[in-house]
This record gives structure tokens, sequence and C-alpha cells, in this order.
């Protein structure tokens, strides 16, 4: 599980959260992000193969500072992807592994007494990591998917009465097991709703699997995999997303699909959810090179971002979203 | 966490007012249908000076009907209404001051549906203010409570009424007709609650009714030429004047007849007199109460001096008219029981006289002269004063202002109604060519015209007197006309002319003529003479041929000339020393000759020059009252004009038009909307047309245009189609995706500079123009 060599970073009370009041000191422009954002998912594409949008979504989901929820069966590479991204801007990944016995403090990290200094010191749990894989999340019970969770919310932890700041950038990427359902603790809506994204791999193409297998002969190429852009290049990236210009008919544009949602549905999307589409929409207008957000945008990140938050009759949040889509006018 | 609440309360505001629109727009149609029948009833009430009154009325009746609407049930309200509307006309009857049997107001009132105005009515204010509440209140009322047919229903026949006593023209009918339909139709709506696409196609059906009647013609073999909203035909003075009828329409220009109507024997030329009117309507005149049959009435002579004048009168075209001197006290030699006598004393004829008929009409003419007018005073009966005085609310303060300099070195009435025909002579030049005005006749005639002719002299001098409180009325009739022989004159029909009375106590109605002479004269000696050119046998008779007859001058030339040789000296002092030094030549000659003339041999003295006050009879009254008890048959006699002057009541107010005229294009924007292809031109054409303004504005234009000219030439966007998206659908080319892509900046960048916005016009005008998008571009 590894990349322990790498500079983890201290948790800075300052540089994590509210980039955009940082705006005044001179951010690189959208476009420069851009070919950063797209040299990333190259790099991470010779790892992962048939899955490009996959990957544009998680690196938008780490722009917007959103977290993402891949739902899907065993053994499609859902911990490869996460830790080729972590991988390609140096960023520390981390993983847990969620059982049905995991403890809370399993994943934030304990006080140990240490005898020789006498006194107790803090031993980071595995949520202190840039790219922090949750795998088979569904399977542990809710106190320490909770304490997963608000970490996520709140990019914090709180040990022993001691709060403690999470890296920055600090992205989930949680996987839910579909298969086995009878042994697992199904997320809540309200927890589903933390989750900026919610993705599907699948599985891959018989070409891309061929190459994929072919690939693998020798040795994994993750381990050969290089760092293509710097941390702190993603800290800028991120202030830009934030900065990215949603005009008000966007705004508009976003509250009226979820307003749609509202209408249609037996629980529609949340004001969190409008808000997780607008900075998603933020991101993507970044990994487009563009410093305003355009309802493209908006459309292009509307399925992976309202769909899970809706709850219909017939349980498809998905076709209400291309509803919405088709039927909410553009201005 | 802005985002976007305003948006959600945006969306709710506009759902409401789409679910209240149709119910305000049906009121705004209850509204219109009050109006038109409301203009009417205004009209009326100015005419008659209640207009103070009558607007309390109106508000009182529509604040009731509004607060009431809410707390008390449909049928009490109704029920109260309409036994305050029987009340109201009972009292109105009852108040009516000759008390006429019942008989003969249901008669009046079946006459009143056959197209006589509401101002014939004697007390028609009064009349009006009992009639006003009761619909205005149910209409009102009804359509508040959402009963909008019952509110039409009743709001439409009180339109009807109007429409059949023909004081609601064509505009205001329309308009009332538009509002009772809009009232229904977009009631219904709000009933039914139904989308708005019904709502387009109300709209265009009222486009259709206004539109329609431009262009088809109403009657077929009617009146035979479409309703037309606006303007007027010339007429001729002969059919705008003398066969006008109990209403008399001002218009504009005018021309004259030379056909020979009449000639008369009588041993003095006279203004042969056909008529006159007491009510001044601001843009024309009406003749108020009942004609009485010859038969039933019997006329007496005026109560002073007066001598007798006998006229045989032989037609020479056919004619409805019964010229005769004032004041007529006996008509032989025709079938009497034709004749009908108006309630201030004139003779009217119900039916055609025809060609070479002779009778014989028998005048008392008064006598007075100038010293004894100026005596006269001013205790003038009440009935006189109250109808002969009354003018229009709406009359203009700066009539009476002026008037009062005219006239203020006047000690008299008399002094008044020389200086005030003096000053019109003087001031006004003669032409038949001129324009209509809008607004008050009179007040136009003092303050803004330079010419007329006869009617804007009489009426406003009419109109002048009425401010100085003496009583005055209109006088219709034809001149002397050319003598030919030396107790005979033949009138032609540019012989007719309008003139003017007024009253002086024990003496009755004195003849004064505010138009100048000359340049009548010459008018109507130029248009015979180019008849006779034109070789038209009608211009003649045997007598007054030229070759026949030396005389090419007419007569009145001839009387005038010799008159102002012969001018009196005594009268003239006598006058000046009326008018205390005021020069003022032409009246003193002219009581004078009225008094003298009888002696005179020369007798065309009495028609010298302008004024001639005739004496005329003190019994009028006493006739009103009897010709208002008669059960009055003559059917209003001269009433069927032929000339096509004097339909209906003149016009109505410019905002109705404009109301329709807005319904009318609302409608056909409707209808625009419901054909899509139509509708895109239009807005090319709009979006085209309209000028640069702002940077934002012109580059969303641009888009405008750019979707409309691709929505033309592959398919509709989809609603939820990125324009993005669409282009690629439709495969765009690099020109429409520019476009798209500057305005993509300027809305959601929320920045464009000019220059961005002006490649985007000129791309989206050369796509316009290529005709083509994709293919001149890929």
């Amino acid at each position: 599980m590894t990349n322990t060599d790498t500079d983890r970073q201290d948790p800075d009370p300052k540089g994590h959260d509210h980039a955009e009041r940082a705006g005044d000191d001179e951010l690189p422009n959208a476009e420069d992000i851009s070919a950063t954002v797209r040299g990333i998912v190259e790099n991470v594409e010779r790892v992962i193969l048939g899955h490009r949008e996959e990957i544009e979504h998680i690196l938008t989901a780490l722009l917007g500072r959103g977290h993402v929820l891949l739902e899907d069966v065993p053994g499609v590479g859902k911990t490869m992807l996460a830790r080729a991204v972590a991988q390609s801007f140096a960023g520390e990944f981390t993983r847990v592994q969620f059982t049905p016995d995991l403890l809370p403090s399993d994943v934030t990290g304990v006080s140990v007494y240490n005898e020789r200094t006498e006194s107790f010191e803090f031993r980071a749990g595995p949520v202190f990591g840039n790219v922090v894989l949750g795998d088979e999340i569904n399977r542990a019970p809710p106190k320490t998917q909770s304490a997963l969770l608000e970490a996520m919310e709140e990019t914090q932890v709180t040990v022993d009465g001691e709060t403690r700041a999470l890296p920055d950038p600090f992205t989930v990427i949680a996987t839910q097991n579909t298969v086995e359902g009878d042994r697992a603790y199904d997320l809540p809506l309200a927890e589903v709703d933390r989750f900026m994204k919610k993705l599907e791999l699948g599985y891959p193409t018989p070409e891309d699997e061929v190459e994929l297998l072919d690939r693998v002969v020798g040795d994994h190429p993750i381990e050969e995999l290089r760092p293509v852009a710097t941390l702190e290049e993603l800290r800028d990236a991120r202030r830009v997303a934030a900065n990215v210009n949603a005009a008000s008919p966007i705004r508009e544009y976003a509250t009226r699909l979820a307003t749609y949602t509202r209408e249609h549905a037996q629980i529609g999307v949340s004001p969190r959810g409008s808000i997780s589409l607008l900075r998603a929409a933020q991101a993507r207008a970044v990994l487009d090179g563009r410093n305003y957000v355009i309802p493209e945008d908006i459309q292009y990140e509307a399925p992976t971002v309202l769909g899970h938050r809706i709850r219909t009759g017939s349980g498809d949040g998905g076709a209400l979203v291309s509803d919405a889509l088709a039927t909410v006018a553009i201005e | 966490m802005s985002v976007g609440t305003d948006g959600v309360g945006l969306w709710a505001v506009r759902d409401r007012v789409a679910r209240l629109l149709p119910r305000v727009i049906a009121l705004v149609g209850a509204g219109l249908l009050l109006a038109s029948f409301l203009t009417v009833l205004q009209y009326i009430s100015d005419v008659t000076g209640q207009t103070t009154r009558f607007h309390l009325i109106v508000a009182l009746a529509l604040v009731g009907a509004t607060l009431l609407a809410r707390t008390v049930r449909v049928g009490i309200a109704v029920a109260v209404s309409v036994a305050i509307f029987v009340v109201g006309l009972a009292w109105y009857v009852v108040a009516l001051p000759h008390n006429p049997p019942l008989a003969g107001i249901l008669d009046s009132n079946v006459k009143l549906l056959t197209g006589q105005s509401i101002l014939r009515i004697r007390d028609a204010g009064v009349w009006a203010l009992v009639v006003t509440p009761t619909p205005v209140f149910v209409t009102w009322y009804l359509a508040l409570r959402r009963w909008y047919s019952t509110g039409a229903l009743v709001g439409g026949v009180t339109l009807g009424y109007f429409v059949l006593t023909g004081d609601a023209g064509t505009t205001t009918t329309l308009l009332g007709v538009v509002g009772a339909v809009t009232l229904v139709g977009f009631g219904d709506l709000d009933r039914r609650d139904v989308s708005a696409d019904v709502a387009g196609s109300v709209a265009v059906v009222l486009a259709v009714m206004v539109l329609a009647p431009l262009v088809i013609t109403v009657v077929p073999g009617g009146a035979g030429s479409p309703t037309g909203l606006f303007g007027d035909e010339t007429v001729t003075m002969e059919g705008n004047v003398v066969e006008a009828g109990n209403e008399l329409d001002i218009v504009g220009g005018i021309q004259l007849t030379p056909d020979v109507r009449f000639t008369v024997e009588s041993e003095e030329p006279s203004y042969w007199r056909t008529g006159s009117y007491d009510r001044y309507t601001g843009d024309g005149w009406v003749r108020s109460g009942e004609t009485a049959s010859y038969d039933d009435v019997s006329l007496r002579g005026p109560r002073g001096d007066a001598t007798t004048l006998r006229q045989r009168v032989t037609t020479e075209t056919p004619t409805q008219a019964l010229p005769a001197a004032w004041r007529p006290t006996g008509v032989t030699d025709i079938e009497t029981d034709k004749i009908g006598v108006t309630a201030a004393g004139g003779l009217q004829y119900d039916g055609t006289i025809a060609v070479g008929e002779t009778y014989e009409v028998v005048s008392q003419v008064p006598e007075a002269n100038a010293a004894e007018l100026a005596e006269r005073g001013t205790n003038y009966p009440d009935e006189i004063e109250k109808r002969y005085t009354q003018l229009p609310d709406s009359t203009p303060g700066r009539v009476a202002e002026r008037t009062d300099r005219i006239t203020q070195n006047a000690q008299n009435p008399l002094d008044r109604a020389v200086l005030i025909e003096q000053w019109l002579e003087t001031n006004r030049d003669y032409s038949l060519d001129i324009d209509r005005p809008g607004g008050d006749i009179a007040d136009s005639f003092l303050f803004e015209m330079e010419e007329g002719y006869c009617t804007y002299y009489a009426t406003t001098m009419v109109t002048m007197l009425r401010t100085q409180d003496i009583p005055a009325r209109l006088v219709v009739g034809y001149t002397p006309g050319e003598q030919v022989d030396e107790d005979e004159w033949v009138a032609r029909g540019l012989n007719s002319h309008v003139w003017v009375e007024v009253y002086f106590p024990r003496t009755g109605w004195v003849q004064f003529d505010p138009t100048p002479v000359d340049p009548r004269e010459e008018a109507e000696q130029d248009r015979v003479e180019s008849a006779r050119e034109s070789g038209d046998p009608t211009v003649d008779t045997e007598e007054t041929r030229p070759e026949g007859q030396q005389t090419e001058e007419t007569d009145d030339q001839q009387n005038r000339d010799e008159s102002t040789e012969n001018g009196t000296d005594d009268q003239q002092s006598g006058l000046s020393e009326t008018l205390g030094g005021i020069e003022s030549p032409s009246v003193p000659d002219e009581a004078l000759s009225a008094q003298d003339g009888a002696n005179d041999s020369s007798t065309e003295q009495a028609f010298a020059d302008e004024t001639c006050p005739v004496p005329s009879c003190p019994e009028v009254l006493e006739e009103d009252n009897a010709t208002g008890q008669t059960d009055g048959n003559g059917s209003g006699g001269s009433g069927v004009s032929g000339g096509g002057g004097g339909l209906g009541l003149p016009d109505h107010p410019p905002g109705d038009e404009l109301a329709l005229g807005t319904i009318a294009v609302v409608g056909v924007l409707a209808g625009l909307e419901r054909s899509s292809r139509v509708q895109r031109l239009w807005r090319q054409l709009v979006l085209r047309v309209r000028r640069r303004s702002d940077p934002e504005t012109d580059i969303e234009r641009a888009h405008e245009r750019l979707v409309l000219a691709l929505e033309s030439r592959h398919r509709p966007r989809k609603s939820g189609e990125t324009m993005r998206a669409y282009l690629d659908a439709i495969d765009a080319g690099p020109r429409a995706r520019r476009v798209a892509r500057l305005r993509e900046q300027a809305r959601y960048n929320e920045s464009i500079s000019r220059e961005q916005a002006d490649e985007a016009l000129e791309l989206v005008d050369s796509l316009d123009a290529s005709e083509t998008v994709s293919d001149a571009d890929t």
C-alpha cells in the first residue's frame, strides 16, 4: 500500500479551504490548468484502460472539492484507478478496507502513549491522505462509515478531543460492492448525498481487456507510474476551479434542474446537490480550459452529480435527470 | 448558496400572473364595454351640462359595485339596482315638465329605437343621469362576481339601445362589442383555467372583429361603402344643412349644388328657413323635442307687431323642405297631414314634394327696430333661457373670455349680438374648402381657424351668444335667391345657408347672419356660371337663363348694392346711440329696413346685408308646450337625409379608435404568433431593423437572429438542447459557431466588447445574406 515515502503534508489550517479568497495572488490561467489536468488523465490512462470519462470525472471531483462513490462489481480496477490518480500528482494515497469489525479509530487514527517521551502522540489513521480509497464502504457498520463521512464533509477529524485538519487536497474515493447485498450496510440517502459524484466503471471492452492483460505481464505499470504534476499545482487547480465564473443564467439553470427533479420525484436534488453540480461544472470548465461555466458543463455533470441523490418510485434517478436535461429550457 | 432561490420565486410569480391574466383581461373587456356606452352617456351629459353629476354617479356605481361584489349576493344586488332603475325612470317621467301621457312616452321610446338620438329628448341630461347607474353597476358587479356572460349581456343590451338610437357611433359600438367578446371569452378562460393557446385564439377573433368591418360592406346595397373608422366624405352644403333632419353634422370641405330648387312669389324677399336647432353638441347640432302634426296644432303669429307675408312656392326639383319666412302661420294647397311642426315652430314635410307643385305659405313677419330691441332687456322666459343658453360642459372657457372682450362695451343683448356678428364678419374669411377641426367647432373657429363657411360662422356666433347667457339658435334654410321678377325669386341648392336667431323678450326670434355676404355670393355665382358653362340644364329656369334675363347678378348682390346706397340716416344714428359709440354700420340698417321695408317700394332692402332682425313670435313657448303634449306622429319629417350628410351623431373621442387599434394589433400579433413561419420572419425583421445598442443587447439579438435563421433552415432547437449540441447536430458552419461562441462568452462569462458584438452582428448579417448557413460555411 505504499507511497509512504512521499512528503506527507502537515495539516495546514489555513491553506486547505476557501481558496476563493486566494484569488489575489496570481492564479494560473484555466488553460494551463487544463493542460496539467489532461496530463494527469493521460498518465492515469496508462494504467486504467478504456475509462477516460471516469478518470475525468474523478479529476473534476478532485478539482471541485468533492468525493466520489464508485459502485461496481469487484475486480474492475477501482483501487488501481484511485491509486494511479494519487500517484500522478505525487499525492499520498491511502486505503481503508472497510470490514464489519472496523472501528472508527482504525480510520481516523489513535493517540498512543510514548513511554520514552512520556506523552501521548497521535498516530494518524489512513484518512490522512490526499486520495483516500474507502474500499467496500458498505460493509462497515454505520458508526465507522460516519467517521469517514464526517471527515469528508469537514475535511478534519477530531480524535481524543483534539481537532486535526486533513491534508489538502483531500479526496475520498469510496467503493460500494453491489454483489453482496445481504452482508452490507447500504449507505442511507443522507450519506450518499455527501458524495459529489457516483460512478460506475463497468467492465472493459474485450479489446481493452486484452490490452490490459498484455500490460500486466511483467511489472504492473502502476509501479512505474511517475507523477506528472505537483501537489502545489493541484492546489492551484482547485483554486482556479473555485474561481470559475458561474453567471446568473447558469445558476438559474442549475436551480431549475434541481427544481424539476423535486417536482417529479419522491425526493429530489437537495440544495447541497445544486451546489455540487455547480462546483462540478466549474471543474469541468477548467478541464475544458475555460474560466466560465456554460450550460454544456452543467449538462455534462448533471447525470453523475444528481442521479444518486434522487429517489423515484422506479428507483432510477438517472432517467429523471435525462428528462430534466431534455425538458428544462436553457436561457 | 445564492444558487437561485430567486429563480424559484420568479417562476412562482410568473405562474401566478399567468393564472390571473385571463381574469384581468376579462375585466379590461368589461371596462371597454362600460366605456363604450358610458362614452355615449358622457357625451349626452356633456352636451346637456350634467357632466359633474354624471361623473359622480358613474363613480358611485363603480365603487358600489366593487364593494358589494364581495359581500352582497347576486340576486339581491341585481334586484336592488333594477328597482333603483325603475324608480329613477318613474321619477323622471313624473318630473317631466309637460307630464306627457304614457302612450306618448312609449311612442317616443319606439322612435328612439328607430334611430332618433337621445339628444332629441328635451331633458336628455336628466334622462342620462337616471339611466346611467344601473347598467354600470350591474355590468361591473357581475364581471367582478365572475358572471361574465351575464355581465356582458347587461352591458350589451345597454349598448344595443344606444346603437338603435344611433348615438353609439361605429367605433364606439365596435369597441363595446369587442369589450363584450373579451369579457365573455377571457371570462370563460378564467373560469375554466384553460391554456394560453386558447387566449391567443380569442385575441385573433377580436382582431378579426375589428378589422373585418374595415374591408367588408356590412349591409349590401345599404351604405354601400365599407364601414370606415376614420375619415369623412365631402358633401354638399345643401345636403349637409337643409336636408340634415333633426341632427346637423358639421363637416369640413363642402360643395355647392347649382340646381334650381324652387321659385318663390312673394312681395318681399326673405331668408327661406327650413328649420332651426337648439342643442349644440360641440361638433354638431340637434333639434330636441317632438314634432307635432300640422293638423293638431294651431300656428300663431308673433305677439308683437308683424306683417303678413304670402309666399307662393313652386318646386323645381323634388324636395323634402318647406321653405318659408319666419314665422309661418299657415300652409295651403298641399297635403297638410304630411306637414309637421317642430317644437321650435318651424315647418317640416314628411315625404317628398313633387316637381311643379305649388303651395302657399303665410308668414307673420315680426317687426321691431333697433331701439326697441335694445330695450328688451334680459327677462327671458325660463324655458327659453334653459333651452337656448345651454352649452356643452366641455366648451373651452376661452370662448367666453374672448366674447367678454369683444363685447365689453356692449350695454344690452342687441349690442352684444351685433358686435359678435361684426367681429366674425371682419375677422374670418369665407371659404368652402376647409378641414374640419377636431374638438369644439366654435372654439376652433375662434382660435385656430382663419376661414370657414356659414355653418362655422353661425355655430360660433350662437356659442358666443350663449356664453353671454343670450338665448340663440342655429337656423338653416335658403337665402332669397336670384330675383327674376319684381316679386319672384329663384332659389338654388347653393343658396342653402345657415344663420342665427337671437331671442328678444316680447319680440321673439330675430335673425342675424354673421357670414360675410360678398365672398359667399361670389362663391355661389362662380358655381352657377361654371355649371352653365358645363351645360347643366338644371341650373336655370326659364326666367334665370342669361339670354332671357338681363341681370347676371344675383338678387342678393343687387340688394346689397342698393342698401348700401340707400342707408338711412336716422337708423344709423339710432344705432350708434345704442352701441355707445362703437362703430357698427350694419345692424341699424337692418333693424330699420325691417321696420320700414313694408312701405318701401324697393323691397330688396329688407334683405340688405347681413343681419336682418325679423321680429318673431313670442308664442314659441306656448307652442312648445302644445307640441310637447301632442302625440307627434310626424316621424321627424326631413329626418331622412339624402345627401349623405348628417349621418348619426358626430365623432367619437379618439380614445375609442386607439383602443380598437390596439386590440387589432394585439390580435394580429397573436395570429402571427400562431404561424411560426410568419412569426419567425417578423422577428427576423424586427431584430434586423432594431438599432444597435449596448454590446450585451446586440449580441443577444445577433444570437436570436442566428437561432431563427438556423431553425428556419434546419430544425427547431429543442428545449433542453445546448447551443453547442444544436450546432453539432445540424452541422453548423464556422460563422454560426463563432457567433454562438461570442454569445456564450457574453452571456456566461459576462464579458463582451463592442467589437465582438459588432463582429457577431456582421456575421449574422452575412449569414442572412448568404441564405445558407451550413452550406456556405462548410
